[in-house]
């Protein structure tokens, strides 16, 4: 599936309206906010359609899915949106993430669970908002991609260390950029590993960056710590390091509109996170190029030359890599 | 004590709305503590055990309470089980300290609950004598052993 699904159910007593832009959309918050309500709502209309009283706007099928046959009745569904309560345990299976990856399906899951197995987005994590007619609400706010709530004074931020999730070419990027302005660049090896090397470094001025199209599963446990820390703690979070390249402009003939907005573009049943659309994007596009051929293993010279250098950092407005003026 | 496992444990109770609707009586819903936290989370009165008005759904049953109420029910009914407590929001978890002053028990977690700002005493069973007394060490504990489980 591909696109941008537009849900609106409705009974006499509840309505909800929503939004599903990815193949996984996360619903969480507080309790007795009304998500298993919606839940029911949605069970309730494929069990009697109609008849139930539930009525639903959607171009595509909404399911439920629940109970240990999953597994077969996932496999029975294509091309619609699948709806996952916090009560099924298998969202938390290898197997569940295993089917995700290569689904034509978006799945709406209700949980709280940390799924370091399924690569959702920061952008697509909801709490519930309103009492009778319900909307989703983004649990997480940005300015600049500096995540959570950060205020616009606060920023460009300098740091003394920073943290990339990855430990290729994005790292050998800010590792070149860190070196020069006498700031620690880390990699964490893994997104997972963020926190703990985070913990590392608890009395330094820390900027993570890590892909937004797949951070999710980690974001709470780090803006939790964002917030608990005496130190300042900045959370950069791009789509993905390919996704900065494309956006500074250095790779000619990308439309901007695929950069910011490519819901039409990226195919969830070929793409399990955008940050893959976007490393394919830049591979496919400088492919024949000899000096700006990109490989997410080894960054070529190119990407490092000043004048790229520059036309990047002119992307991230919200950290500041060195004590002169701000970028 | 409040006791916490990370992770999944052998025997607890994952499903508990499915445990609730086959295991709650009509007594239990009567009680203060009952009524004080399903005012206080699902913003609901309880008329009788059977009936409990709510400002969106209209008169209810226990069974449409929220996940978060029902597990916290069952935790004061059953301190000898273990439930997932990762099925009840932020706005649970100070209810669930209370239950754990008056009897000790535990509970599971997938994720990392915000036990708030205010000190605590947690016993993280995941650790060898690990008692936490704050949401950062709460926050560091958590996080590291939820991540171990995934490796």
């Amino acid at each position: 599936m591909r696109g941008i699904c537009r849900v609106k159910i409705k009974n006499s007593r509840n309505s909800y309206q929503f939004e599903l832009r990815r193949n996984i959309t996360i619903l969480k918050g507080e309790s007795g906010r009304g998500k298993t309500t919606l839940y029911d709502m949605i069970r309730d209309y494929n069990s009697f359609g109609r008849e139930s009283g539930v009525s639903i706007s959607c171009d595509k099928s909404i399911l439920t899915l629940e109970g240990k046959d999953w597994e077969d009745n996932l496999a029975k569904i294509s091309d619609s949106i699948v709806v996952i309560d916090e009560d099924s345990k298998f969202v938390k299976s290898k197997d569940f993430a295993d089917r995700v990856d290569g689904s034509s399906n978006y799945f709406l899951i209700i949980t709280r669970n940390y799924l370091a197995q399924l690569p959702y987005s920061v952008e697509e994590i909801y709490e519930l908002q309103g009492e009778k007619n319900k909307k989703f609400r983004k649990v997480y706010s940005e300015i600049y991609r500096m995540y959570d709530n950060p205020y616009k004074g606060a920023l460009p931020f300098l740091p003394e260390v920073i943290i990339t999730e990855d430990e290729k070419s994005g790292y050998q990027f800010f590792r070149n950029v860190s070196e020069d302005n006498n700031i620690n660049c880390i990699s964490a090896g893994g997104k997972s590993n963020i926190l703990r090397i985070l913990k590392e470094n608890d009395k330094k001025d820390v900027v993570i960056i890590a892909d937004g199209a797949a951070i999710g599963a980690e974001i709470e446990d780090l803006v939790n710590k964002q917030r608990l820390s005496n130190i300042k703690i900045a959370i950069f979070l791009p789509e993905s390091f390919e996704w900065l390249i494309l956006k500074a402009g250095i790779v000619s003939k990308i439309n901007e509109n695929i950069i910011d907005a490519p819901y039409e573009e990226i195919d969830s049943e070929k793409y399990v996170s955008w940050e893959r659309y976007f490393t394919d994007l830049l591979i496919e596009s400088t492919k024949d190029s000899k000096y700006m051929k990109y490989e997410k293993s080894h960054l070529s010279d190119f990407y490092l030359q000043d004048v790229n250098v520059e036309k990047i950092k002119n992307v991230i407005n919200g950290i500041k890599f060195d004590n002169g003026k701000p970028d | 004590m409040l006791r916490v496992w990370f992770g999944d444990r052998e025997n607890a109770i994952y499903n508990t709305s499915v445990f609730f609707k086959n295991r709650y009586e009509d007594s239990w819903i009567l009680e203060d503590f009952a009524r004080t936290i399903i005012e206080d989370i699902d913003h609901s009165e309880v008329i009788d055990a059977n009936n409990i008005k709510s400002p969106v759904l209209g008169n209810i049953s226990p069974l449409q309470l929220s996940g978060g109420v029902k597990a916290l029910i069952l935790m004061k009914h059953f301190p000898g089980k273990i439930f997932n407590a990762s099925n009840c929001g932020n706005n649970c978890a100070k209810w669930i300290l209370e239950l754990a002053k008056e009897k000790s028990f535990t509970i599971n977690l997938f994720h990392v609950m915000n036990f708030g700002e205010d000190g605590f005493d947690i016993k993280i069973m995941n650790g060898k004598n690990l008692v936490v007394h704050n949401m950062n060490d709460f926050l560091d504990a958590g996080g590291y052993y939820l991540r171990e489980l995934e490796k």
